[in-house]
C-alpha cells in the first residue's frame, strides 16, 4: 500500500511530496518530509557506490519500522521515492514488480509535468494536475 | 546478595534478563579483560585524571609458561550492571574480572566506610571477580598502613622519587604529566586544611579486619608513581586466572562437560535429557565456544579463530541458534581484532584502502559545515591525527629491544625507565597515547600480532565478517530475550562496517537496531538514538543522524520522561543542524540554500522552544532571529507574522544583539541579523548639497593630454568591477552626510525601527541614530545622516537596526537576493572645508529686502533707469580661516548682454568663525526699453581649513533681476494728411481719440519727447517739447511732419530726459558698453520700438 | 512529411523572431543567445522524456553516444555521423548533412548565415547535457555547407 510519493531534485531539494492521508503517521506533510528526507542518505550512498549498475531501477532503500521506501533515480538524477506501508491490508508484501511499475509511471508523470511551459526546472512542482495524477496513482496502482 | 550491595544498584531492578545495553561496545572488546574502576567514599576531585591514567594502561605483555609473549588487553568501565555479568558464560568478555577503587578518607570512620564499600563491591561481582585493588588517599603522607606491604612501598617510593628528579625536564614535556603535577601542586597550596592535617599524621588509622584487599595508601597529593605498575600487576594476576581457566577448560573431556546456559535458558533446560545426541552437541559446542572466548581473552587470537570455527560447526549441527550466533560473532570479533588493528603500523593494506575510501566521504560531509562549529573542528583535527597514528614514526617503545627485558612490566613502566635515554621516543609515544584516549576513551588498542597470524585459514576477510555478523544477528533475532545482545552485535557490526568504509552495510546494521523490540528506559532509548546518530555521522549519513538526534531530543522532553531535560534536548537539536543542512552562521545558509525548508523551519522552531524552556532567552531570541532571517522566503505570510510576534515576545525577555553567544560547551552561536525586516529596496549615499559640494581648486585633465585614449590598463570589465560601489562624489570631514534608503515593512503589522545607524569602516564616522515607524507594505524613504570625523576612504557597509527587540547589523553584502548591492559603498572624504552663509540685502523703493542664507537667489525688480544698492553679507560659520578664492559673476540675459551688473573681482580673507564681511555693490540697470528678466549668478569659490590646498567650495548667489519699463508709449496713431505733402504723425492726437501717452511708472522724470524721422540714413529731429511727467501720469503730444518726396519713411518715437538718472560712479558708466552716448544734455532716452513705417505716395 | 517540415519552419521563425528582437533593440548583430536559450530549455525538458526507459549511463562518453544516436534521431531523424573525443572533456560531433543547412545551396555564399542556424541546436545539446548533470559549453563550426561540427567542452567543476 503506497502512502507517499516524493520527487527529489538533483540537488536533493524537495520538488514534490504528496501522499494520501490514510495512515495516521503519514497524514501530514511534515512527517512525510521527515520520512523522505531521512531516507535520502541511503539513496545518495547507493547512487555513489553503484555508479555502474542499474540505479535506474527501483531499489528498496530503507525500511523504517512500519514502511518501506523505494527509490528510483532517473538518468537526470531526479530521485523518485515511493513509500509503502509494509503492513498491507492483505498481509502480503508488495512485490517489487508492482513498485517498479508504479515508479515508472511516476517518472512518466514527472516528465510530462516538467514540460509544462510554466514550470521552471528546479522549482517545486505545483501543478494541480500532477498532484491529482500522483494521488490516483497511489490509490489505484499499488 | 544483591540486597547487600544496594548502595550501587539502587537503579537496577533485579531481573535475570539482561536489560542494560552497552552501546559503546566494540568487537575488539571481545578480547579484553573487563575491569571496573570506581571512585568510592567521598568525592575525589581528581578522579577523572586518575581515570585517564588508568585508561592508558590498557595493554600489557605477559610471557606465558611456554615462553610465548601474550598481548593482554583490558577494558575499563566505570559502571557495570550485575545482570550483564550473568551473561558471562555466554560471552566471557562480559564477565567483570577486576575491580579498582579510588577513595579518600580523613578519619577512621571514613576509612571504615571506604573499606566496607570496596568489600561490598567485591561481593556484588563475587561470581566473576578474580582480583581487586584499592587506591586509598589518606590525609597524611607517611601514614601507618595496614600490614599488606609497607616496606616495599616506601623503598619503591624513594627509588621512584629520585628517578623522578633526574628526569624532570623530560617529563615536563609530556603534556598530561605536566598538567597532573601542576594540578596536584595547585591543590596542595589551595587547601590549607591539608597542611593542617600533617599535624595529625602521627594518628594511626587501621583498616577493618574484614578488609582483605590489596590496598595502596597514598597521601592526598602523592603523585602515585607506582599506580601504573600496580594496575599492571592486577592485569597480570587477572591474566593468570584467565589462563588457568582456559587451560582447565581445554583439558576437559568434551563428553563430560556440563551445559552452559544463558540466564533466560535456565528454566527451559530443567530436567532435560542431557544424554540426547542433540544436547550432547550443545554441551560440546557451547563449551568449545566458551574456550574460544577464553583463548581470545588470554591473548591467543589465532587459536581462538579455529576454536570459534569448530564451535560454530558443532552448534550448527545441534541447532543451537543462540550459541551458534555467539560463536559466529566471536569468530567475527577475533578476525576483526586481527584485521583492523587500527593503531598498528603493519596495517594490512585493506585497512588503508578502506580509510582512503571513506575519508573523502567524510571530508565531503564536513565541507558542508562551517568552520566555527567546534564539534566539526574537533573532527577535522581528529582525522589527521588518526593518520598520524598509522605512520611508522611512532614506534611504541615496548617493541624496542631495551624494553624487551622487562616484558612483564607495563609498556608505560618501560617508558619511564627509558625516559632518560629515549625521551624523544617516549614523548612521541605519550602524545600518541593521549590523543588516542581522547578520541575513543575506551577503545582498546588492538593486539599486535605477528603477520603470520594473518594467514590463518579461519581468518575471515572483511566481507565475510560482515556476512557472518549478519547471520549471527539473524539468529539472535530469534530470541526475544537476546534483544540486547542483538542490539550490541548490530552496533559492533556497524562499527566494523564503518571501519571498512562500507556505508551501506553499516546503515543496514544500524537500521536493524530500530526493529529490535526492547523494553528500555527513556534514558537508554536516548542513548540508543545518540549512539545511532554518532555512527550515522561516521558513515556520512548526516540526515539520518540528524533524525536520530531529533528523536533523542524529543525523548528528553517527552511526556513519558519523568524528568525532562531541556538542556540536553537543546544540544541534541543543535547538533542535528548539519543533517538538516543548517549551519550556525545564517549568511552561509542563505548563500547555500540546500536543505528542506519545511523541516528546517520545524527544527528551528523546536530549538527555539528548547532554548526558552532551558532558561536561556538569549539563545531563544537568537534562534528565532535566525529562523526569520534564513528561512524568510519559505515562510508563509501567516508564519512570518506569527514568528515575528513570537520574536517580539522572546526578545522582551532578552534583547537580541549582534554578538556571538558562547555556549557552555564552547560552541559559538554567531549573530543573526534581520535583513528582511525591514526590507531594504534601495541604498544610496547622497552627494552633499550644491553649496557644500567640494570642487578641485585646480581641476586638471584627469586622463592625460588626450580626451580619448584607447589604451586602458587592464580590461574594461575589470576596471568597472573594481569601481563597484565607489561613489563619484566626495564627502567632507565634519560635514553632515546623507544616505538615502528605501525600506519596506513586509509584515502586516506596523513596525517600529529604532536606532538606525550607518555601519561604516575605514575612517571614524559618527552616525546619527534615526527612529522610524514603517506602515505595512508601503515603501518608505529614510535618510540616515552622519558625520565623517577623519579624511580618507569611508566604506559604508550597511546599516544597523533595532526592531522586534533585536539589534541587527544589516550588511549590504548579506542582503537578500533580489537587490544586488555592492559589498560596500566607498566615499572619499576630504579634509574639512569652511562653510559660508550668504545674506543679501537689497534696498529698493519699497524698503529693504533681506534674503537670508537659505534662499539661494535674490529677486529684485527695478524700473528702467533705476538703481539700487545690494549688499552681500558672507558669514563664515566654521572655525577655519576662510579664503575666498574667486568671486565671479555670470550674467544671463535673454539675448544679448545689454545690462551690466558690475562686480569687482575681489579676493579676501575672512578670518574666524562668525566673522561677517559686508560687501556691497551697486546695481544699476541700463535699460532696454522693455521689461526683461535678467539672471545673474555670483560664484564664490572659497576654501580654508585643512583641505584648502586641493579643494574649495562654491557658492552661487543667484540674482533674478526683473526690469520694468519706467516710461511707455501707450498709444500712437497716424492721421491722414489734409494736403498731399502733409502727413501728421498721430501720437499727438486729441485725447478723445488716438492718443499717444507717455506714462511714467517710476518716479517723476522730466521728459523730452520728440520725433526722429529716419529717411535714407538721415535723422531729422522734428520737434522737441519739454514736459515734465509726474509719476503715473500721462502726457500727450502731437506733431506734424511734412513729407516732401514720396517714399518709405520710418519714424522713431522717443523721449528723453535731461536729468541724470542716478548717481553712478563714473567708472562704472565707462565700463557699460550699453549705455547710450549722451546727446547734448539728454541723459536717457526711451525709444518706441519698432519704428513706425510710413509710406508716402505722390 | 509535413510534420517534419513544420519543425524546420518553426525553427526559422524563431531565428526571424530573434533577428527582429535585436533589430528593435538597436543591435547590429543578431542576438543569438535568445535562440540558444530556447534550445537549452527544449533540450533540458526533452531529455527527461528521452532517457525515461534508458539504462543509466555508464560515463560521459556513454552519454555522448546517446546524444549522437537516440537524441539526434529523435530531433533530426538521423544520427550523428562522427563522434570524436580527446577523453578529456572535449567531444566533436559531426553531422555531414545537418538538417537546418541542407536547404541552402552548397556554396560559400550563405556561409555567413550559418551561425544563426546552429545556435538553437547548440542550446539543445547544452540543455540536454545539463539535465544529465553535465555542464558544458557547446560551439558549432560550419566549413562546407551542409556539414556541421559541434564542439562540446565539458566543464569540470573540480
Amino acid at each position: 500500500m503506497a502512502v507517499c510519493v516524493a520527487v527529489i531534485g538533483k540537488d536533493n531539494s524537495p520538488l514534490y511530496i504528496g501522499g494520501i492521508g490514510n495512515d495516521c503517521s503519514t497524514d501530514n506533510e511534515l512527517s512525510r518530509q521527515w520520512l523522505v528526507h531521512t531516507a535520502l542518505d541511503a539513496l545518495e550512498e547507493r547512487l555513489a557506490t553503484s555508479s555502474s549498475i542499474n540505479a535506474n531501477s527501483g531499489n528498496s532503500t530503507a525500511h523504517t519500522d512500519l514502511r518501506d521506501l523505494y527509490g528510483y533515480v532517473t538518468n537526470t538524477r531526479i530521485k523518485l521515492v515511493l513509500v509503502t506501508s509494509s503492513t498491507s491490508p492483505s498481509g502480503s508484501n508488495i512485490r517489487d514488480a508492482e513498485v517498479r511499475t508504479a515508479l515508472r509511471r511516476l517518472h512518466a508523470l514527472y516528465a510530462d509535468a516538467i514540460c509544462n511551459p510554466f514550470h521552471l526546472p528546479g522549482d517545486q512542482i505545483t501543478s494541480v494536475k500532477f498532484d491529482k495524477q500522483v494521488k490516483s496513482l497511489i490509490l489505484n496502482n499499488v | 546478595m544483591r540486597s547487600s550491595v544496594s548502595y550501587i544498584l539502587s537503579d537496577a531492578p533485579g531481573e535475570s534478563v539482561m536489560s542494560h545495553p552497552d552501546y559503546s561496545q566494540q568487537a575488539q572488546h571481545h578480547g579484553c579483560l573487563l575491569i571496573l574502576v570506581k571512585g568510592i567514599g567521598g568525592v575525589l576531585k581528581n578522579f577523572n585524571k586518575l581515570w585517564d591514567r588508568v585508561q592508558k594502561v590498557n595493554n600489557i605483555k605477559v610471557t606465558d609458561s611456554q615462553g610465548q609473549i601474550r598481548d593482554i588487553w583490558v577494558r575499563y568501565v566505570q559502571d557495570y550492571p550485575v545482570e550483564n555479568n550473568d551473561w558471562g558464560d555466554f560471552q566471557t568478555h562480559r564477565r567483570l574480572l577486576g575491580l579498582i577503587t579510588f577513595s579518600k578518607y580523613t578519619n577512621q570512620v571514613e576509612l571504615n566506610e571506604v573499606c566496607r564499600v570496596h568489600e561490598s563491591l567485591k561481593v556484588k561481582y563475587s561470581n566473576t571477580l578474580y582480583d581487586s585493588r584499592a587506591f586509598i588517599f589518606g590525609p597524611g603522607t607517611n601514614l601507618k598502613r595496614p600490614v599488606q606491604e609497607p616496606e616495599t612501598y616506601s623503598v619503591y617510593e624513594d627509588d621512584k622519587l629520585s628517578k623522578e628528579k633526574t628526569s624532570t625536564c623530560d617529563r615536563i614535556s609530556l603534556p598530561s604529566e605536566a598538567a597532573e603535577s601542576l594540578s596536584s601542586a595547585e591543590s596542595f597550596s589551595r587547601s590549607p586544611s591539608s597542611t593542617a592535617s600533617y599535624s595529625n599524621q602521627e594518628e594511626n588509622f587501621t583498616t577493618p579486619s574484614n578488609f582483605k584487599t590489596h590496598a595502596m595508601f597514598y597521601g592526598e597529593n602523592d603523585p602515585m608513581l607506582d599506580m601504573e605498575q600496580q594496575i599492571s600487576d592486577l592485569i597480570n594476576s587477572l591474566f593468570w586466572v584467565v589462563e588457568s581457566k582456559r587451560l582447565e577448560r581445554s583439558k576437559e573431556k568434551l563428553e563430560k562437560v556440563s551445559l552452559l546456559l544463558v540466564p533466560f535458558e535456565k528454566k527451559d533446560y530443567v530436567g532435560l535429557d542431557m544424554e540426547s545426541r542433540n544436547n550432547k552437541k550443545r554441551c560440546m559446542g557451547r563449551v568449545t565456544k566458551n574456550l574460544a572466548d577464553l583463548t581470545l581473552q588470554a591473548g591467543l587470537v589465532a587459536d581462538s579463530l579455529s576454536l570459534y570455527h569448530s564451535a560454530a560447526e558443532i552448534l550448527k549441527s545441534g541447532n543451537d541458534w543462540l550459541w551458534l550466533a555467539a560463536a559466529k560473532e566471536g569468530h567475527c570479533a577475533a578476525s576483526a581484532i586481527l584485521l583492523y588493528p587500527n593503531l598498528k603500523n603493519s596495517t594490512p593494506l585493506q585497512r588503508n584502502a578502506s580509510l582512503q575510501e571513506s575519508s573523502p566521504y567524510k571530508m565531503k560531509s564536513l565541507s558542508l559545515c562551517q568552520p566555527s562549529d567546534p564539534v566539526r573542528k574537533f573532527k577535522m583535527n581528529a582525522s589527521p591525527s588518526k593518520s598520524k597514528m598509522s605512520s611508522p614514526v611512532n614506534l611504541p617503545s615496548d617493541l624496542t629491544p631495551s624494553s624487551s627485558e622487562s616484558i612483564e612490566t607495563s609498556s608505560r613502566q618501560s617508558e619511564l625507565e627509558n625516559a632518560d635515554t629515549e625521551s624523544l621516543a617516549s614523548c612521541s609515544d605519550m602524545e600518541y597515547q593521549s590523543q588516542k584516549s581522547y578520541l575513543t576513551p575506551d577503545l582498546p588498542s588492538i593486539p599486535r600480532q605477528p603477520s603470520s597470524q594473518l594467514h590463518n585459514q579461519y581468518l575471515l576477510n572483511g566481507e565475510d565478517i560482515v556476512l557472518k555478523y549478519r547471520k549471527a544477528i539473524i539468529h539472535y533475532s530469534k530470541y526475544q530475550n537476546a534483544g540486547i545482545i542483538e542490539t550490541e552485535a548490530c552496533f559492533k557490526a556497524a562499527r566494523i562496517a564503518v571501519e571498512q568504509g562500507n556505508c551501506l552495510q553499516a546503515s543496514s546494521f544500524l537500521q536493524n537496531i530500530v526493529f529490535i523490540n526492547l523494553t528500555l528506559s527513556e534514558q537508554e532509548k536516548i542513548q540508543r538514538f545518540d549512539t545511532l546518530a554518532e555512527l550515522y555521522k561516521d558513515i556520512g549519513f548526516l540526515r539520518k543522524a540528524a533524525f536520530c538526534q531529533r528523536l533523542a531530543a524529543t525523548r528528553h522532553v517527552s511526556v513519558n520522561n519523568p524528568n525532562p531535560d531541556w538542556q540536553r534536548c537543546y544540544y541534541f537539536m543543535l547538533h542535528s543542524f548539519p543533517g538538516h543542512k543548517l549551519c550556525l552562521d545564517p549568511d552561509y545558509v542563505i548563500q547555500h540554500q540546500v536543505g528542506w525548508p519545511v523541516l528546517q523551519i520545524e527544527v528551528l522552531h523546536e530549538i527555539v522552544v528548547a532554548a526558552r524552556r532551558m532558561g536561556h532567552p538569549a539563545l531563544a531570541t537568537r534562534h528565532m532571529t535566525y529562523l526569520l532571517q534564513t528561512l524568510w522566503p519559505h515562510l508563509s505570510r501567516l508564519q512570518q507574522r506569527e514568528f515575528a510576534i513570537q520574536l517580539q515576545a522572546l526578545s522582551a525577555q532578552c534583547e537580541g544583539g549582534p554578538v556571538p553567544l558562547v555556549l557552555e560547551t564552547g560552541e559559538v552561536i554567531p549573530p543573526a541579523n534581520l535583513t528582511h525586516v525591514p526590507h531594504c529596496l534601495h541604498f544610496n549615499p547622497r552627494p552633499l548639497e550644491a553649496t557644500r559640494t567640494p570642487h578641485l581648486i585646480n581641476s586638471k585633465p584627469q586622463h592625460g593630454p588626450f580626451i580619448f585614449t584607447p589604451i586602458h590598463f587592464g580590461s574594461l570589465e575589470r576596471k568597472s568591477k573594481k569601481e563597484e560601489g565607489k561613489m563619484d562624489h566626495l564627502w567632507v570631514q565634519d560635514d553632515i552626510c546623507e544616505v538615502q534608503l528605501k525600506l519596506t515593512n513586509p509584515l502586516p503589522i506596523e513596525l517600529k525601527v529604532s536606532n538606525m545607524l550607518l555601519l561604516t569602516t575605514g575612517i571614524v564616522f559618527e552616525s546619527i541614530p534615526e527612529t522610524i515607524i514603517l506602515p505595512p507594505d508601503s515603501p518608505t524613504t529614510v535618510n540616515l545622516h552622519g558625520t565623517p570625523k577623519e579624511e580618507g576612504d569611508l566604506q559604508i557597509l550597511g546599516y544597523s537596526t533595532h526592531t522586534l527587540g533585536v539589534k541587527s547589523n544589516c550588511r549590504l553584502k548579506h542582503m537578500p537576493m533580489p537587490n544586488k548591492f555592492p559589498a560596500s559603498f566607498t566615499v572619499s572624504v576630504i579634509p574639512s572645508l569652511p562653510i559660508i552663509s550668504i545674506e543679501t540685502c537689497v534696498t529698493v523703493s519699497g524698503g529693504v529686502n533681506v534674503f537670508g542664507p537659505d534662499s539661494g537667489s535674490t529677486n529684485i525688480s527695478l524700473y528702467n533707469g533705476e538703481s539700487t544698492d545690494c549688499s552681500i553679507k558672507i558669514t563664515n560659520t566654521t572655525f577655519y580661516v576662510l579664503k575666498v578664492l574667486l568671486c565671479n559673476n555670470v550674467v544671463r540675459t535673454e539675448r544679448d548682454p545689454t545690462v551690466m551688473v558690475g562686480w569687482a573681482f575681489c579676493i579676501f580673507r575672512i578670518s574666524t568663525n562668525s566673522h561677517t564681511t559686508n560687501w556691497s555693490a551697486p546695481i544699476s540697470v541700463m535699460p532696454p526699453s522693455r521689461g526683461r528678466q535678467i539672471e545673474s549668478q555670483i560664484l564664490i569659490r572659497y576654501s580654508g581649513g585643512e583641505g584648502k590646498e586641493v579643494h574649495c567650495r562654491e557658492s552661487t548667489l543667484q540674482f533674478n533681476l526683473e526690469l520694468l519699463p519706467s516710461v511707455s508709449i501707450t498709444h500712437w496713431d497716424v492721421l491722414p494728411a489734409e494736403i498731399a505733402y502733409h502727413q501728421q504723425c498721430g501720437s499727438e492726437v486729441a485725447p478723445d481719440a488716438d492718443q499717444c501717452f507717455w506714462q511714467s511708472f517710476g518716479e517723476g522724470h522730466h521728459i523730452i519727447s520728440g520725433y526722429d524721422r529716419h529717411c535714407s540714413n538721415v535723422t531729422l529731429k522734428l520737434g522737441v517739447i519739454l514736459k515734465t511727467l509726474e509719476e503715473s501720469t500721462k502726457a500727450y503730444h502731437e506733431c506734424t511732419v511734412v513729407f516732401l518726396t514720396p517714399g518709405e519713411y520710418k519714424i522713431d518715437i522717443q523721449c528723453s530726459t535731461t536729468e541724470p538718472l542716478s548717481d553712478y560712479p563714473s567708472k562704472d558708466l565707462e565700463h557699460s558698453s550699453i549705455t547710450q552716448p549722451c546727446v547734448g544734455e539728454v541723459s536717457h532716452v526711451w525709444r518706441f520700438i519698432p519704428p513706425v513705417a510710413i509710406s508716402v505716395t505722390d | 512529411m509535413a510534420d517534419d517540415i513544420i519543425f524546420e519552419l518553426l525553427h526559422s521563425e524563431i531565428i526571424n523572431y530573434a533577428k527582429e528582437q535585436s533589430k528593435n533593440n538597436g543591435n547590429k548583430e543578431t542576438d543569438l543567445s535568445v535562440v540558444e536559450y530556447i534550445g537549452f530549455a527544449a533540450g533540458y525538458k526533452i531529455m527527461e522524456r528521452l532517457t525515461r526507459e534508458w539504462p543509466r549511463f555508464k560515463d560521459e562518453l556513454d552519454t555522448m553516444k546517446f546524444i549522437c544516436t537516440d537524441f539526434w534521431t529523435c530531433i533530426y531523424k538521423k544520427q550523428i555521423d562522427n563522434l570524436r573525443t580527446n577523453h578529456q572533456g572535449v567531444y566533436v560531433l559531426q553531422d555531414n548533412a545537418f538538417r537546418f543547412l541542407t536547404n541552402f545551396s552548397n556554396g560559400h555564399q550563405f556561409l555567413e548565415y550559418a551561425p544563426q542556424f546552429v545556435a538553437y541546436t547548440c542550446g539543445l545539446i547544452r540543455g540536454g547535457l545539463a539535465n544529465l548533470c553535465i555542464n558544458s559549453v557547446v560551439t558549432a563550426e560550419v566549413q562546407t555547407m551542409p556539414s556541421c561540427k559541434f564542439h562540446i567542452n565539458v566543464q569540470r567543476t573540480t
